[in-house]
């Protein structure tokens, strides 16, 4: 009885270590919205207000993953990397979204002025 | 037998009362919220404009009600519908995007178009002014010669009368000037004018009226020699000037137009030690300075 215990230890210890081990650390998902979070940033988001806004969210939401890996709750990291990828690139869209838009603008201005110019030239 | 059927059926419908409160639970906020974001961006242009990546939201979302069914609950169901909502709004975004740039190239085409007809307006206008310049040089040129050559007759015409009329007569910078000797114009210290002094001045008369009425500056200048006081020479000169003056707009000169002006000793022409010097420097002079064009 006693030597039929011992045989299913190991065993049991393994399927300890494989049910609370978990995920391994979400290392690419980190790289990768780490990396968008620094594209959006360059970009200049911090200037534009609604890129801002996700941009901040996708930083606190990096800032909980990297605790998450501290504490070993790695399929909880990785969801909220998820996350803070999906948050830098709306960061990223809105900012380009800003541009684009002003750029438009500008080049519509410029035709209202230029026909402006023109009608005071006489034509 | 009947007591079993009847805990069968009661058990049957606790199952489905159990099930159907089950089912009807709720969705999370935020997989409403990712729906709502996923029918907005279809409903926009995005599906036009970026169907590949609104296909990709539409995969995310599907991905979300999958996890919903799976377990309404649980985190990844959340999670999923989050980034499904994220999906969706930068969607749409993109859809802006490609609007302003269609915008943007729209504009800058036409904006090209404008500056190319500046430029040929810019360059029509130029060869107008170009053309009107030089118009308005030939004019000013052709002006210019008519003028020249209408004070070369005057000046021609008076000096053939003023030689008819056996007077000196010599071009300089202040105009055509006419010498009229004193001995012949009035008596010693007088300033009457002598008959043939009036016969004289009375052939230039007409000249002078026809280049007066064309706004020709007349001056007549009395000199005297240097014998007597300064104030006598200066008195007398004037006088004489004044007397060739009214003669002249007696004859139809336009009095406007005539200055006399008494010099008295001051520009001998001779020496004044001499009788013929002295006689030299009495004198009048008639000075004409053709007019200005208008």
């Amino acid at each position: 009885m006693r030597r039929k215990i011992n045989l299913w230890t190991p065993f049991f210890t393994l399927f300890l270590l494989l049910g609370c081990g978990g995920a391994a650390p979400p290392d690419r998902q980190m790289v990768s919205a780490e990396a968008a979070i620094r594209a959006a940033q360059e970009l200049g988001a911090p200037n534009v207000p609604q890129a801002s806004l996700s941009l901040r969210q996708a930083v606190g939401q990096v800032d909980k993953a990297k605790a998450l890996m501290r504490d070993g709750n790695n399929a909880r990291a990785a969801m909220m990397l998820a996350r803070a990828q999906v948050d830098a690139e709306l960061a990223i869209a809105l900012t380009k979204e800003n541009t684009a838009k002003a750029e438009a603008q500008e080049a519509e201005d410029t035709v209202v002025e230029l026909k402006n110019k023109m009608k005071s030239l006489g034509r | 037998m009947m007591e079993n059927r009847k805990t069968t059926r009661w058990i049957v419908l606790a199952v489905f009362a159990f099930l159907v409160a089950c089912a009807s639970a709720p969705p999370p906020r935020t997989l409403l919220d990712a729906r709502a974001a996923y029918r907005k961006a279809q409903s926009g242009s995005a599906a036009s404009l970026v169907p590949a990546e609104l296909y990709d939201a539409k995969v995310a979302l599907n991905e979300a009600e999958a996890a919903y069914n799976d377990d309404p609950e649980a985190e990844k169901t959340v999670m999923l519908a989050y980034v499904a909502q994220r999906k969706a709004e930068i969607v749409q975004a993109q859809a802006t995007i490609k609007e302003a740039e269609a915008r943007k190239k729209n504009a800058t085409a036409e904006i090209q178009e404008l500056q190319a007809q500046g430029l040929q307006l810019a360059g029509e206008k130029l060869s107008q002014a170009r053309q009107q310049l030089a118009v308005t040089g030939k004019e000013l040129e052709a002006e210019r010669k008519a003028r020249e050559a209408a004070e070369q007759r005057a000046r021609e015409a008076l000096e053939k009368v003023a030689i008819a009329a056996a007077l000196a007569v010599k071009q300089e910078e202040r105009g055509t000037v006419i010498v009229l000797p004193g001995n012949v114009l009035f008596e010693s210290g007088k300033a009457t004018l002598l008959a043939l002094a009036q016969q004289k001045i009375a052939l230039l008369a007409e000249q002078l009226r026809s280049q007066g009425q064309e706004g020709a500056k007349i001056t007549v200048e009395g000199h005297t020699d240097s014998r007597g006081s300064d104030a006598s020479n200066l008195a007398l000169s004037q006088a004489r000037a004044d007397s060739v003056r009214n003669f002249l707009v007696s004859q139809g000169v336009p009095s406007q137009n005539i200055l006399a002006v008494g010099i008295g000793e001051a520009r001998p022409v001779a020496d004044n030690e001499t009788p013929e010097g002295r006689a030299n420097n009495r004198r009048v002079e008639i000075i004409v300075k053709p007019g200005e064009p208008r």
